[in-house]
Parts: C-alpha cells; sequence; structure tokens
C-alpha cells in the first residue's frame, strides 16, 4: 500500500479525534440542568430532524422525479409501517424495499 | 460469561438495522474506492482507523483527484466536528477512563449515536456503558466488512441497485418516530428540521452540514429557552 494512503488514513484519523474525545474530556465541567436537558433530551431529536431532512435533500433535491417519488414513498411506507407494527426492523426494510422497487423498475 | 453473552445478543439486535445500512454503503465505498484507482486495502484501513462514511467517500474522491494528505485531514476535520455534539449525550455512562469508553469515543458515528440515543439506557447500563462499546463495536465490523468486500469485489458488484441507500434514512426516521413522542421532543425535531431545511434551500447540501446542524440546534435551544421562560 502507497504511504500516501496510509499517511493520509493517519492524518484523517487525527483530524477526526478532537471533536470525537473533547466531549467526554471536558463534558464534565459544562454543569447545569439545562443544557443537560438540551444534549441528553431535545437535541437527540433534533439531530436526527437533521440528518433526514439533509439525507432526503441530497439525493432527491435535483434529482430525477423516480428517485424523488421514490424517496418520498420509502418515508411513506417507513412511517406507515412502524405506526402500525412498532417493528424498528420490518419499518426500515419495509421503507428501504419500497423504495428500492421505485427507483430499480421507474428509474 | 453469561452477562457477557447477554449484553453481545442485545447489542447486536440493537445493530441489526445499522448492519443493514451500513454493508452495502460500505461496499458502495469500497467499490468507489478501487475504481478511483486506489489501492484496495486502503478502503478496510480507512473503515478502521477514521471510520467516517462521508469522509471516506470524500477522501476517495480528493484523493483520485491528487489532493493531498493534509487537505483531505482539513476538510475531515470540518466534516466530523459535528460529532462533538455527540459525545455529551452519553457522559454518565461511564465511570473514569478506560479502552472501552475511549473505544465509544472514537466509535461515536452518527448512526451509532442515533441509534443509542433512542434506545436510551436501562438501569443496569447506566454506569458501566458496557452495552454501548459493544454496539459501536459490531457497527464498526459491519463498515470494515462492507469497505473490504466492496474493494475486494470492485466491478463485480452490481452497481445497479439503487435505492438501498434509503435503508439509513428509514433508520434515522424510525428512530426519531420512537425519539418525538413528548411534546417538548417533537417541538425539538419540528424547529431543527424546518431549520435545516431553510439552510439547505439557501446554501445547499455541500459542506454545509456541520454549520446548518449547528444553527438548527441554536433554533431548539432558543425555541426551549422561550417556551421554558414562558411556562
Amino acid at each position: 500500500m502507497s504511504g500516501t494512503i496510509v499517511l493520509t488514513a493517519l492524518l484523517m484519523a487525527l483530524a477526526t479525534a478532537p471533536a470525537r474525545f473533547l466531549p467526554f474530556l471536558i463534558g464534565d465541567r459544562l454543569g447545569g440542568e439545562r443544557l443537560r436537558r438540551l444534549f441528553v433530551e431535545l437535541f437527540p431529536p433534533a439531530v436526527l430532524a437533521v440528518l433526514i431532512v439533509h439525507l432526503g435533500w441530497s439525493v432527491a433535491g435535483g434529482a430525477a422525479a423516480p428517485v424523488q417519488a421514490a424517496q418520498a414513498l420509502g418515508a411513506a411506507v417507513t412511517v406507515a409501517v412502524h405506526l402500525l407494527f412498532r417493528n424498528l426492523l420490518a419499518s426500515v426494510a419495509s421503507g428501504t424495499a419500497a423504495c428500492m422497487l421505485v427507483q430499480n423498475l421507474w428509474g | 460469561m453469561r452477562e457477557s453473552a447477554s449484553l453481545w445478543r442485545r447489542a447486536f439486535l440493537l445493530s441489526i438495522p445499522i448492519l443493514i445500512g451500513y454493508v452495502p454503503i460500505g461496499i458502495g465505498f469500497g467499490v468507489l474506492w478501487v475504481q478511483q484507482g486506489l489501492d484496495p486495502l486502503g478502503a478496510p484501513l480507512l473503515g478502521l482507523v477514521v471510520y467516517a462514511g462521508a469522509s471516506q467517500f470524500l477522501a476517495a474522491g480528493m484523493l483520485a483527484a491528487g489532493q493531498g494528505p493534509v487537505e483531505i485531514a482539513l476538510a475531515t476535520l470540518t466534516l466530523n466536528a459535528r460529532h462533538a455534539l455527540y459525545g455529551l449525550a452519553f457522559l454518565d455512562r461511564f465511570r473514569g477512563w478506560s479502552a472501552a469508553k475511549a473505544y465509544f469515543a472514537f466509535a461515536l458515528t452518527d448512526e451509532t449515536y442515533a441509534v443509542l440515543a433512542a434506545a436510551g439506557p436501562s438501569d443496569e447500563d447506566r454506569r458501566d456503558g458496557a452495552l454501548l462499546w459493544r454496539v459501536a463495536l459490531l457497527n464498526q465490523s459491519y463498515w470494515v466488512a462492507g469497505c473490504a468486500v466492496g474493494a475486494a469485489a470492485g466491478g463485480l458488484v452490481p452497481s445497479d441497485a439503487e435505492g438501498l441507500d434509503f435503508a439509513l434514512t428509514a433508520l434515522f426516521i424510525v428512530l426519531l418516530l420512537e425519539q418525538a413522542r413528548t411534546r417538548p421532543k417533537a417541538v425539538a425535531a419540528l424547529v431543527a428540521a424546518l431549520a435545516a431545511a431553510a439552510g439547505m434551500a439557501a446554501f445547499g447540501t455541500a459542506n454545509t452540514l456541520l454549520p446548518i446542524m449547528a444553527a438548527a440546534l441554536a433554533a431548539v435551544a432558543l425555541v426551549d429557552r422561550r417556551t421554558g421562560a414562558a411556562a
């Protein structure tokens, strides 16, 4: 393997480390009930919402109609199946299957 | 021994949705990596020591375009800065520093955070974090395996199975449905989604996740402060 790839991997690991370790190093000093409520209760659903919007927008924004339709249908099926059965695996699998079906048959 | 087996079983059950999402995307990365003319061993190496999907895809493109390691590391730093938010949700799950805690900090990706933040701690897991590092380790093993298979199989892997990457979006949707069951959490999700949509409509999605996430979380904090003050 070339030295460039190894060096790149090591520098990337080094660049990722501060963000991942910092909260565990200094987080205990960030006291306060309100801060804890934000990070433990409110930010997790907020982060998920941002990631969903970002993923959806990245894939479907400006994409062809079949891709947009597949993403929308996949999301609708995921929500519907989950509200019906409350089974994480079934919801993810059925939503993904619906998305793939539309994208591969229509696309 | 029995307790360890039970923890591994629970960790595996929690990690199954990640398995569905990570393996195909890891394979996609491995295929892209070798198609860029890069050494196949580099794909699982990045999965092992970097373990950050978006940055790895970015690195493949930048290496193929002739960019140097320092430029790629700087781009990685920017792209992964959002991870600084994630660890704060798990501070009370470990006592002191240990190899398990250090590994968990390293392996806390978007998806691992999403699954574990949604699962919440059970009483016995609240202090030891034993379940957390096991889930993280399983998730990374899926990712590295996907990277290796993609790099090894290269052009043999069918590239027409479009839509498989929706598994991660579906996973996030389900976790959000489970998370946002109380009014304050649902409001937080709605505020963040609206802020993110506005940000992406204005600035697009290329290299904007960190500032948009920061702005969305600031909006959530602001709304929480106002509603808290009004209550």
